[in-house]
């Protein structure tokens, strides 16, 4: 199998019309030809590729549960489990976890956070192993119930062949999972585990407050900042002195209008001990989302300044370079608002990102003079309702 | 006194023809040396086989690769490949892509030796005529890119997907011990053509222009996939 997939330099663009056809005619030709294979010299153990893929789904959704249960099993809490990508299909609260099904259940996470800090290392690594742990149980519950035997005899039987399918999807997954490397939008499951333990106490402190920061996020993304304010209220009634929680309280003024409030917020947390990186990051960042959103007299430059700042502490952080590709499209920089817009877009399966950054990549297209790229952009934010 | 000359100032070179000019010129410069360093890969992929085959030792090799499970074979093609990649994509400094290139130009030979020697005894003239084939397809697919310049970075996560289902169907092949046949050649060979798209699309459009190492790389990975399964094609019918 070639290599070529490791690597991709192409900018991740959304499709034309054109080439949504010519890929649904590739896929299907290949689809047909896999049919054709299958059925030329049809022996039932073929049918096991299709009972492989088949069972992709169900394993998914037991993997992600893997996770939920252990971090609940734990003490911590869950605030999402998303299972698949592409467009949300399905939403629900489930035991107050945020369940959202997406168009392409091939992939999926979970969210989980901590209550408190005690073990959080132990604890992590945990949660990390449990997505495959369920697989692996999976195998050894249809072993002893099957039996070792019978579950490793060639067959022409299709029930069995539907379980030995089942045990080999199960094992690829837990093993691709187990495999430390970096994946799309993340860490595998291996990676996890052993970065578990290398953590810092700051970070896991961060993680308390997640749920909080993303609802706040989304709420002031569907311009409900008075939601979002109240969120980060309620949480900051409970950790009075966070310092994470305050550069979120400031943004949260700044999009209600409540400038002035947002700038002593600010100040405030200028003033005094921030504590961590992670949290003077996350004030810098808030101070640039100040200036952009025009609550903060500063220029465009200062706060490409802070944003640019903050992105040296925590490197590659999303929210950030997002940010850092709006001040940059503002100032008419479109060739260096793509590159940096892109990184984040091509590394993301997070629809409310994926939204602003197509609607923030349309205008950097539009800047360069590449109208079709940007009407790409734009009928993709259309359709994403951006 | 006349005014200046409005078709001299239209063919005044201006600033941003310059910049545009210097970079078509480093975008070819990118292109050539990537095709040199793809007929380097194919000649040295070449050379290994011609060698081991001449010295008697590929027999031996293909031997204990086809009396060991042929997943562990993969397999170790797979971490190989995975780790030439990246190395070549990735490394700064040029021996080292070299290194990565020169590691996956000796994987792809190693895991042809098995099919290499089963052709020669049993379909003599089919190794050069799935060569033939091969680089007649690489040239009408690398023709299409470069004279439609269309953009073909779209089909990427298709073919990732195709690649994984195929990958399935390997496994389970093993697995369940049945034999995948014509058919399933056939899909190689089109997803195979669709890399080499890919890969040329990028080529021409997207790689950055001091990568020329991995993009060679990347290219050579998707011929030796469109040969192996071209070879295959010949095998079945001889």
């Amino acid at each position: 199998m070639p290599g070529w997939a490791a690597y991709d330099p192409a900018p991740r663009r959304p499709l034309s019309r054109g080439e949504r056809n010519l890929a649904a005619l590739f896929a299907l030709s290949l689809f047909g030809i896999l049919c054709a294979e299958l059925l030329s010299d049809f022996e039932p153990a073929k049918l096991s590729v299709f009972f492989i893929l088949l069972f992709w789904v169900p394993l998914l959704v037991l993997h992600e549960l893997g996770h939920a249960l252990m971090a609940r099993l734990l003490g911590w809490g869950v605030h999402e489990m998303v299972l698949g990508f592409g467009p949300e299909l399905l939403r629900l609260s489930l035991l107050g976890t945020r369940v959202s099904l997406r168009m392409v259940p091939v992939e999926g996470y979970v969210v989980p956070y901590p209550s408190d800090l005690r073990s959080a290392r132990l604890k992590s690594a945990l949660i990390y192993a449990a997505g495959p742990g369920a697989e692996l149980l999976f195998v050894l519950v249809l072993l002893l119930v099957v039996g070792s035997d019978v579950m490793f005899t060639r067959t022409g039987d299709l029930g069995l062949i539907a379980l030995q399918s089942a045990a080999v999807a199960a094992m690829i997954g837990a093993l691709q999972n187990l495999v430390p490397h970096a994946a799309a939008g993340g860490a595998s499951d291996g990676l996890g585990i052993l970065m578990s333990f290398g953590q810092s106490d700051v970070l896991f402190r961060y993680r308390m407050q997640l749920p909080t920061l993303r609802e706040a996020e989304r709420a002031i993304a569907r311009g409900d900042a008075r939601a979002a304010l109240a969120r980060v209220e309620r949480a900051l009634a409970q950790y009075p002195g966070d310092p994470i929680l305050g550069a979120m309280h400031a943004r949260c003024l700044a999009a209600s209008g409540q400038h002035e409030a947002a700038l002593a917020r600010l100040e405030a947390l200028q003033e005094g001990d921030v504590g961590s990186d992670l949290a003077e990051a996350e004030r810098l960042h808030a101070a640039a989302c100040l200036v952009l959103h025009g609550a903060e007299a500063g220029t465009l430059g200062e706060a490409e300044g802070a944003c640019r700042q903050a992105l040296a502490r925590q490197p590659g952080a999303p929210d950030y370079s997002m940010t850092l590709g709006e001040i940059l499209v503002e100032q008419g920089r479109f060739e260096e608002a793509e590159k940096v817009l892109q990184q984040v877009y091509k590394n993301t399966r997070e629809p409310a990102t994926e939204d602003r950054c197509t609607a923030l990549l349309a205008r950097a297209a539009h800047g360069q003079g590449k109208a079709e790229d940007a009407e790409r952009f734009r009928a993709a934010s259309a359709r994403r309702g951006g | 006194m006349p005014g200046p000359n409005p078709q001299m100032q239209a063919y005044a070179p201006t600033l941003a023809d310059g910049r545009a000019a210097v970079r078509a010129n480093a975008r070819s410069q990118f292109i050539m040396l990537t095709y040199l360093h793809l007929f380097g890969a194919v000649m040295a992929f070449i050379a290994i086989e011609v060698g081991l085959f001449s010295l008697g030792l590929a027999a031996p090799i293909a031997q204990a690769m086809l009396g060991t499970s042929w997943l562990l074979v993969l397999g170790g093609f797979m971490v190989a490949s995975w780790l030439a990649t990246h190395m070549a994509h990735r490394a700064e400094s040029l021996p080292a892509q070299y290194a990565a290139l020169a590691l996956f130009v000796v994987a792809e030979a190693v895991i042809f030796i098995p099919l290499l020697a089963i052709a020669s005894y049993a379909a003599p003239g089919a190794i050069s005529s799935a060569g033939w084939v091969t680089a007649l397809g690489f040239a009408g697919l690398t023709a299409v890119v470069f004279t439609t310049r269309k953009d073909f970075s779209f089909m990427g996560s298709l073919l990732r997907w195709g690649f994984i289902v195929a990958m399935v169907a390997i496994v389970a092949g093993v697995i369940f011990g049945f034999q995948l046949g014509t058919f399933f050649s056939v899909g190689m060979v089109a997803l195979a053509g669709g890399a080499i798209l890919y890969d040329t699309s990028n080529v021409l459009h997207h790689y950055p222009e001091n990568r020329y190492v991995g993009a060679s790389l990347q290219l050579f990975a998707s011929v030796a996939l469109m040969f192996w399964y071209v070879l295959q094609l010949f095998m079945s019918r001889d």
